[in-house]
């Protein structure tokens, strides 16, 4: 069978290339006026804690978006000082907190969006649960460079989702 | 305190010794001190860590001559605030402190 040069293979080989090339174009690159990954994780977590810790609120949540996404303009100058190939932990670092500030933009999303508050997620501006508009899931998409929030209705089976009773 | 903190490195076929000053409590892991080295100092340094707590033995070293966790390992265990810290030894180094455990 003639395997080569199939378009299948084709496609695979291009997406390998790219995702090499994504990362490891961190590597070469020298920045001026970059910060340190590690200050970007200290300011992740702050932002987190304020944004979406046990207290949450409209205003505060709002505040760590944007705080989020000057920190991931903050990581596409960050410097690496180790740009050999082999064991880099500092370029796993950085690969990490790009992942971790999607990740923590999709959660301050839902934290922002969900006026009510349900379980560990406690919002002192709408501190009552809220079945009516809230018994669904929040999905967040990232399509590109931005993201989409699409909820999806909860199934409910046997035992129907109440709140607790004191 | 003010500890100094020697480390052997093989990086891209060199060998060497590299000292580095840091201040921290007495009660920080050795762990904790590379890490801050890594975060502050000297980002190309290598090693290996996954639990932190002594459970999966992944950031074993040799500290002052004796094989040991380094997440179990207090500075203040050590008695001395010179610290040389080198790959466990019967292991070939793939980079600094990391070794390969295949073989
Ligand atoms: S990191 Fe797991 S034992 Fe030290």
């Amino acid at each position: 069978m003639e395997r080569r040069g199939s378009a299948v293979e084709e496609y695979l080989k291009n997406i390998a290339e790219e995702e090499e090339r994504r990362i490891f174009y961190v590597l070469g690159r020298r920045e001026t006026g970059g910060i340190p990954a590690a200050q970007i994780k200290t300011a992740l977590q702050n932002a987190m804690m304020k944004g979406a810790g046990i207290f949450r609120e409209g205003a505060t949540a709002a505040e760590a978006l944007s705080e989020v996404v000057k920190l991931m303009g903050a990581l596409r100058q960050v410097n690496i000082n180790d740009a050999s190939r082999v064991y880099n932990m500092e370029l796993r670092e950085v690969i990490e907190l790009d992942g971790m500030l999607h990740a923590a933009y999709a959660v301050l999303l839902g934290a922002y969006f969900r006026t009510e508050s349900r379980g560990a997620h406690y919002r002192l501006d709408h501190p009552r649960r809220d079945d009516k508009n809230w018994l669904r899931h929040t999905l967040v998409y990232r399509i590109g460079e931005s993201y989409s929030v699409v909820y999806q209705p909860v199934r409910v089976e046997r035992w129907p989702p109440e709140a607790r009773q004191l | 305190m003010r500890y100094r903190i020697s480390i052997r490195r093989h990086k891209d076929g060199a060998q060497y010794v590299q000292t580095y000053v840091i201040d921290a409590p007495p009660t920080t892991t050795v762990l904790d001190a590379l890490i801050t080295i890594r975060e502050d100092l000297d980002g190309s340094v290598a090693f290996r860590y996954a639990c932190r707590m002594g459970v999966c033995g992944a950031c074993a070293v040799k500290v002052n001559g004796r094989p040991v966790l380094a997440c179990a390992t207090k500075l203040m265990d050590l008695g001395t605030q010179d610290i040389f810290i080198e790959p466990i030894s019967d292991k070939n180094v793939i980079k600094d402190l990391v070794v390969d455990l295949q073989k």
